[in-house]
């Protein structure tokens, strides 16, 4: 949004560019999702194909540490995606189980993802400052941190703290969750998962993780836009630029590249067609292992990794067509420069009082109040007043009820 | 001789001024700084509306006055050591001073997370209980604060701030110590007499460029050293920190350079005033 905001970007149909030089997207890509990276009408950017919904609110666990531990995991169900279907006291159990095995090890990996990850909240507009608590069903921007939800968490991560699964350096260490698990020291995590998550998490964490489903499949508003491919507006050749941006989505020689390497330099192809290291090469001495998927135009181009189905392209977009829970507020996108120095206000007061109750350090009751008082301080209502004005305007244009 | 460093002066520091409009235009890439929309002084709102300001101007000034004041007493005090020192490892010694100054401000802060951090940091885990207490979470407390940030930001420059003093003292003519001596005076008396009076050239001149930056803060120390806890920001957030946290996901040019507009120009009528009150008390030391 900054980008479009500032002026970064180029239309993409200024001079019928699309629709002349990157047709082959039209096809690729569904026009509502297309739409949704429109602002006023202006379309800016392309969206990677992805997963655009998220299974939400996956416990991962190292399988080590629940063997070691004698956790049976045989008595869980498995839901659509084939990993363990759980609930919150079923992670309780887990946590509890871990942390008498190993209890020198700590057991959570904390980050700040509950929302972004870990829920069924509609960030709308791209912030958490005025949510769409019920996002399939209603428009009405609320107040996510004074919600129900929100004070579940907050209960669970104090609960969590004062049982020692939550390391007292939570709040000051920087380095990512699953960095964290890689190093040894730490068991599980929170994150998202989707299709074919498995290879993913356990490149990510060094060791095969154990995936448990506790949320539901979401979509949200932003999911679509959140990483746009755009063209710089100062660019010398639209056209060429046009054709490079094509080509990374339909071309599998370009997408390969992009997405995994040099064949035989990192990567062979198996006989199945799917991919594996190159000899000799691994996470550690690879000199190309983005392992930023989710962000390439179009992963499903380019050569499938060993594990994951060859078909990971068609149910992912299953996944996205049948998701249980989703924003009716896809597509719409908010300009809220006339309210940056709230935002400003908005993002130091979460900064200074979400910490302690996300990560379970105070009790919820004074922490939730510190932390709401701070953002209507900030100026939260006037906020969330604009953005209602700003959604109830859109929904009107585009005939959402 | 001097035309290649002017130029680079100009070029540096001149060329870009007229660049400051962008302070008062809402910036946008496809018209240019000059194309942009005049806003007028709607940029600046950020800085003065909020509950935060006051806090950030607060922070910003007193830590400054500290550090200006404990920060020229030690180095005057460690200049007058060194310049006394008569051993062979003096230069030594005045190489290891300068050492922390070099040290980047990351590394500081890590430095500081292993004497303070929770779990394994050296003051919970060794200090504290040589003395029986309990573990502290000194991330937590904002109490001790504005002694860890003057203490890490002293450590940090009186080696390089000394560096002047030193200068100014080995430039004193010795024949005026050795006439004291004669006169009997004691080492003390040479010192409170002899040179610390002739350091106050110095000691004034530095203060009033430290003065002229007393709205910018070192944005290491207030923004690694505490390792951006939230915690703490009521007694570690200053304005550059406050700007770099909110502008971060706005990515909103004019709005900073709004920022560094005014530390500027409040810095530049500072300095004037400061100048010109030490002018009317001691013609001679003032800057301009």
């Amino acid at each position: 949004m900054t980008c479009v905001n500032n002026g970064y970007t180029l239309d993409l149909e200024e001079d019928d560019l699309l629709a002349t030089y990157g047709s082959e997207l039209n096809n690729l890509i569904r026009a509502d999702y297309l739409d949704a990276c429109r602002v006023g009408g202006v379309l800016y950017g392309v969206p990677p194909i992805k997963d655009y919904a998220i299974q939400t609110a996956t416990i991962l666990v190292g399988t080590e540490y629940l063997e070691g531990a004698g956790y049976d995991v045989s008595k869980f169900e498995k839901d659509e995606l084939g990993y363990y279907k759980a609930t919150w006291d079923d992670v309780d159990e887990i946590f509890a189980a871990i942390h008498k095995a190993f209890p020198d090890k700590t057991v959570f990996s904390t980050q700040d993802n509950l929302l972004t990850q870990g829920s069924c909240v509609d960030n709308v507009a791209g912030d958490y400052y005025g949510t769409l608590l019920d996002p399939a069903n209603s428009l009405k921007i609320e107040n996510v941190y004074e919600s129900d939800l929100f004070k579940e968490w907050a209960k669970r991560a104090y609960a969590w703290n004062q049982a020692g699964y939550i390391s007292g350096d939570a709040m000051s260490d920087k380095t990512g969750a699953s960095a964290r698990i890689k190093s040894g020291s730490f068991m599980a995590m929170m994150s998202q998962s989707k299709p074919a998550y498995q290879n993913q998490i356990n490149g990510e964490c060094g060791r095969d993780m154990t995936i448990f489903d506790v949320g539901e499949a979401f979509m949200s508003s932003s999911a679509v836009s959140s990483f746009p491919w755009c063209i710089n507006q100062s660019t010398e050749d639209p056209i060429a630029a046009m054709q490079v941006l094509t080509a990374l989505y339909t071309d599998p020689v370009v997408a390969n590249l992009v997405c995994w390497g040099q064949e035989g330099v990192e990567y062979k192809v198996n006989s199945d067609t799917t991919i594996n290291w190159a000899d000799g090469v691994n996470a550690d001495n690879s000199e190309y292992y983005p392992n930023v998927l989710w962000m390439m135009p179009n992963q499903y181009a380019a050569h499938v990794w060993e594990g994951d189905p060859i078909d990971v392209g068609q149910q992912t977009a299953d996944f996205n067509d049948n998701c249980a829970v989703k924003s009716k507020a896809l597509g719409f996108t908010w300009d809220n420069t006339e309210y940056s120095a709230e935002f400003t206000a908005l993002k130091n007061a979460y900064e200074e009082f979400s910490g302690q109750v996300v990560y379970g350090f105070v009790d919820p009751e004074t922490g939730l109040k510190e932390l709401n008082d701070a953002l209507y301080a900030a100026g939260l209502q006037d906020y969330m007043d604009a953005k209602q004005a700003a959604l109830d305007k859109w929904a009107e244009e585009n005939g959402i009820k | 001789m001097a035309l290649p460093g002017l130029v680079y002066l100009f070029i540096n520091n001149y060329m870009p001024l007229p660049g400051l409009v962008l302070a008062f235009k809402k910036y946008n890439a496809r018209k240019g700084i000059f194309g942009s929309d005049f806003v007028g002084f709607k940029n600046f709102k950020y800085l003065f509306a909020t509950r935060d300001a006051f806090v950030i101007t607060r922070n910003t000034i007193c830590y400054n006055l500290a550090f200006i004041i404990v920060n020229t007493i030690l180095a005057v005090f460690v200049a007058i050591l060194i310049a006394e020192m008569t051993s062979k490892w003096k230069k030594v010694y005045q190489c290891l001073i300068l050492l922390p100054y070099m040290v980047s401000m990351v590394i500081v802060s890590y430095l500081v997370y292993g004497f303070l951090s929770n779990d394994n940091g050296f003051i919970n885990n060794t200090v504290l209980p040589l003395f029986g207490a309990d573990p502290v979470q000194w991330y937590m407390e904002k109490k001790y604060w504005p002694f860890f940030l003057t203490f890490v930001n002293a450590w940090k420059v009186i080696g390089y701030n000394s560096i002047i003093y030193i200068s100014t003292i080995l430039g004193i003519d010795r024949g005026i110590y050795e006439s004291a001596a004669i006169d009997g005076a004691s080492k003390w008396m040479q010192i409170k007499k002899i040179t610390i009076p002739l350091l106050k050239p110095t000691v004034i001149m530095m203060t009033l460029l430290a003065v002229g930056r007393i709205f910018y803060s070192d944005f290491g120390l207030f923004y690694q050293v505490p390792q951006n806890q939230g915690s703490l920001f009521a007694v570690t957030n200053t304005i550059d920190t406050y700007v770099y946290r909110g502008l971060l996901e706005l990515g909103d040019m004019s709005m900073s350079a709004a920022a560094g507009l005014y530390q500027s120009i409040v810095g530049f009528i500072l300095i004037l005033a400061a100048n010109y009150s030490v002018r009317r008390i001691d013609p001679d030391s003032a800057l301009f």
